[in-house]
């Protein structure tokens, strides 16, 4: 019976199911075309809110840059299913391989840009390492509009249609279990450890600075996912898709969400980029709407919408979320020993 | 060699305006090290606020005493809305992680932006910014200056030179430079901490609201969202200065500026990108900045 | 056996020579301590043996092999461990983690096993969680595993630096004031988990400690810093009776005044 239970997780099915309800709605009419590509994007931005979490939210590293990552991994899988599609047919069984084959390529170069910026970038800390990933990811940006191969400044048009809501789907759900896996391992450990303390990391024998590059590279790879997956959904990508707002939006989806929570970030990047969808009928107020929510949220929801918990079946340890019930418990514990003395 | 001389009158121009808004962010960052990414924003306000009452009062008095008067507004306005912003957006996040203040300022941006393009009479689309400076073209050996340039630079100039007095030779000054080195120590010292960040603050969204003016006056087309990439770029004069220094400001403001208007000139498209490069080169050549202090060593 | 070896070490900032001259051997087992007046120069001595700061002048061992210039965390892998005056705790992380951090040399799997948690890395860790528990236990603090290292009473957190500390299997453990800001009840059981440590492990244990009446109880031999120079150094009863020391504490005239 455990054994079973243990294949057969009832998270699994929660999966399965949301899978299902989302798609069946489309399939029969109930969620237009359009939404649906608004719930793909979301997933799209979930991958990119929890990479983002893993430099900010584990590693306390803050970056104002990671628009940069997705966009080598857009134009890196646009330009691979570009040359592929030069010597292939379209076929179903190409069009998934060539996407799998493009997004991957693009995490791998992202990834390998990640270690190239990480390794100066490193040096400086706090807020002067926000300005210098911010400089990035402006640099890439500025890189893009001078390339010519990619239509420069006007932008990467004729990409094939590759990215579907299943292959979000897929991908959103192996992004959740490799960051959960990662951070509790003893790699993810450390990452939180230098977040903490990095004096008193140094002195665990923690490297700082490997895991900083390692918490970066890790994220830059599924940022470049992210971007492969939503250049091949959207079909046309131009650099000022990936400006310093992106970066901003990235942010505020995983603050309002919850910063260093896993859950906390799927939260916040569906339902911030599904709301100002839903508040459509105020027009132009709906982003005033918007700002003000952020600024409720951020002060005075300090652990973000989802309130620093996290999802059960991701089994990880969420100390914000009952800290009130620990400090009563300390007090009791307090009070007994009180009580020893007095007796 | 003409050429060269009208870019850098070119370059000084842009230059004192970065400078102008650089200082607004060395301020806040020195005071309560947190990058207030919604200051440009106030430029954006300050050059609207002006424009409105330019349209309003327009056509009363002479132009001489109507222009002092709207700058005199648009600055005490600058600094209400400033004081506004802080008192209601980042004071209740003092004491949390600079990362809550920073994305509270970007609440703030977006906040700003859009309430502003539901505004009646503002909307998205770019206004011409009225006349306000007296126009007339000089001639200077051959090379052609406007007057609006020499006024631009001018009072950029006195308002820069009036924030460095203020903050290194009067009492204020000195309170703020206690503030931010040690809030608590200050506040035992019998400094109001809350006041003085207050005052810094407004101090600033005054700059940035007089910016809105001089950067009317020489480029006529204001918008709403404006403020974006002027916005960065002042911030990298303030941070490839030194940021939390004052001269740094004005040095990175010119740099930056003069950089731009002759980069401008044979590479249009990356000199956005090239501020960053210059930028990144500073900061690891030197990571407090060309005229920043040492950084500060966390004593273990 | 490990040995510690500090010969002629120097640390110079600008113009102030902080710490000069110290020369240190540590046998195995051993618990040395370091005493002296505010601003002598212990700490720093601390943070140069711990590769946090560069020492200007001398040399530094364990067991023959040069500690200078090595990253502070390659000095924690080479079997040094040490604790924080003011406390360093990863605070908002639970007790168990913290300790688990520390204890980072036993997981020994790649950074792909651990992302599709092989059995190797199931493993491992299974071993990690068990030690921890086994320490805490030890040190009665199992009942505290899952709180936020913040939120646990100020003398538990001083205990729990020294658990994490021990939890990476160090040859010598540093300790900086571990009885700082205790009442007496307090130093007792902090002179109490020292005993446990020296007696269930096999450690070399270097302390700073300004509560005379522990460090003359617990210390095989104590070092007496002023000024950045050592001005003493012998077995409890040697210093106790050093003039020297006596000065440097109460002040030129202190001794006389005080018979």
């Amino acid at each position: 019976m455990k054994t079973v239970r243990k294949i057969f997780k009832p998270e699994y099915f929660i999966f399965l199911l949301i899978y299902l309800v989302i798609v069946g709605l489309n399939k029969m009419g109930l969620i237009n075309a359009y939404l649906f590509q608004v719930i793909t994007i979301a997933g799209i931005n979930v991958i990119m809110t929890i990479s983002l979490n893993l430099v900010i939210g584990i590693t306390g590293q803050f970056s104002m840059g990671h628009a940069g990552f997705m966009s080598i991994g857009a134009y890196i899988s646009a330009i691979v299913s570009r040359l592929a599609f030069q010597v292939l047919e379209r076929t179903a069984l190409t069009d998934n391989l060539i996407l799998l084959a493009a997004v991957v390529a693009g995490g791998i170069i992202a990834a390998v840009f990640g270690f190239i910026i990480a390794m100066p970038t490193l040096k400086v800390k706090g807020d002067y390492l926000a300005i210098v990933t911010l400089g990035f990811g402006e640099i890439i940006r500025a890189v893009w509009r001078v390339v010519d191969y990619t239509g420069g400044a006007l932008g990467f048009s004729g990409i094939p249609k590759l990215t579907n809501f299943t292959w979000v789907f897929i991908i959103l759900l192996i992004a959740i279990y490799a960051s959960r896996n990662f951070i509790k391992s003893s790699f993810g450990r450390s990452c939180l450890a230098v977040r903490e303390n990095d004096i008193a990391a140094e002195a665990m024998g923690v490297n700082c600075r490997n895991y900083k590059v390692l918490a970066f590279v890790f994220a830059a790879f599924m940022a470049g996912v992210a971007g492969g997956l939503y250049a091949h959904l959207i079909q046309f990508i131009q650099p000022d898709n990936f400006s310093a707002a992106k970066s901003t939006d990235y942010i505020v989806y995983l603050y309002a969400g919850g910063v260093g929570t896993i859950s906390g970030s799927i939260f916040g990047a569906v339902v911030l980029t599904i709301l100002p969808e839903l508040l459509r009928f105020l027009n132009d107020w709906r982003l005033v709407i918007y700002a003000l929510l952020l600024l409720y949220i951020i002060i005075w929801k300090p652990y973000g919408l989802f309130g620093g918990r996290e999802f059960k079946f991701l089994n990880l340890e969420t100390i914000e979320a009952t800290d009130s019930k620990l400090r009563k418990w300390i007090r009791r514990r307090l009070r007994r020993k009180k009580e020893e003395a007095k007796s | 060699m003409g050429h060269v001389f009208q870019l850098l009158i070119y370059g000084l121009q842009l230059g004192s305006l970065y400078a102008l808004l650089a200082m607004g962010y060395t301020l806040v960052f020195g005071i309560i090290r947190m990058i207030n990414l919604a200051h440009a924003d106030l430029m954006m306000l300050g050059a609207f606020a002006a424009y409105f009452l330019f349209q309003w009062f327009g056509g009363t008095g002479s132009m001489a005493i109507l222009v002092p008067l709207i700058m005199i507004a648009t600055l005490l306005f600058g600094a209400g809305v400033g004081f506004v912003i802080e008192r209601f957006a980042y004071k209740p996040l003092r004491g949390r992680t600079t990362v809550a203040s920073l994305v509270a300022a970007i609440g703030v941006q977006l906040f700003i932006e859009n309430l502003m393009r539901c505004l009646p009479g503002v909307g998205a689309l770019p206004k011409n910014f009225p006349t306000l400076l007296p126009k007339v073209n000089i001639n200077i050996g051959g090379y052609q200056i406007s007057s609006v340039q020499i006024i631009v630079i001018a009072i950029a100039a006195l308002l820069l030179l009036f924030m460095q007095r203020l903050c290194y030779h009067t009492g204020f000054g000195k309170q703020m430079q206690a503030v931010s080195v040690d809030k608590d120590a200050s506040s035992l010292m019998g400094i109001n901490v809350n006041r003085v960040i207050s005052i810094t603050f407004s101090l600033g969204a005054a700059l940035a609201a007089i910016c809105g003016i001089l950067y009317g006056s020489l480029y006529p087309t204001i918008y709403v969202y404006m403020a974006g990439t002027i916005g960065n770029k002042a911030f990298i004069s303030a941070v490839i200065g030194g940021i939390g220094s004052i001269k740094g400001a004005m040095l990175g403001g010119l740099i930056i500026g003069i950089m731009e208007v002759f980069l401008q000139s044979f590479a249009a498209s990356i000199s956005y990108g090239l501020c960053f490069v210059i930028l990144i080169l500073v900061l690891l050549y030197k990571p407090t900045g060309l005229l920043g202090g040492k950084a500060a060593r966390e004593k273990v | 056996m490990s040995k510690l070896e500090a010969k002629h070490l120097g640390i110079r900032f600008g113009g102030l020579q902080a710490v000069k001259d110290f020369n240190l051997t540590m046998e195995s087992g051993e618990l040395v301590a370091i005493i002296g007046p505010n601003g002598a120069g212990k700490t720093t001595t601390f943070n140069m043996l711990t590769g946090m700061y560069l020492p200007t002048e001398g040399e530094l061992a364990l067991d023959d092999i040069s500690m200078v210039g090595k990253m502070p965390y390659e000095i924690n892998e080479m079997g040094l461990s040490r604790t924080f005056q003011n406390i360093r705790l990863f605070s908002s992380l639970s007790v168990m983690e913290n300790i688990r951090i520390a204890m980072k040399r036993e997981a020994k799997y790649s950074f792909f096993e651990a992302l599709f948690r092989t059995k190797k890395y199931k493993l491992a860790e299974k071993q990690i969680n068990e030690e921890a528990m086994e320490l805490l236990k030890l040190f009665e603090m199992e009942d505290v595993a899952g709180l936020q290292a913040k939120n646990l009473p100020y003398g538990e957190q001083r205990k729990l630096e020294i658990i994490r500390a021990l939890a990476g299997k160090p040859k010598i453990l540093l300790l900086d004031e571990p009885a700082a800001g205790m009442n007496p009840t307090e130093i007792e059981e902090v002179m109490g988990i020292i005993a446990k440590v020296r007696k269930m492990y096999d450690v070399s244990i270097l302390l700073i400690e300004h509560h005379m009446s522990m460090v003359m109880k617990i210390a095989d031999r104590i070092f007496v810093l002023d000024f950045g120079e050592t001005i003493a150094e012998g077995t409890p009863e040697e210093i106790q009776g050093n003039p020297k020391v006596i000065e440097a504490y109460l002040g030129k005239g202190g001794a006389d005044e005080d018979e």
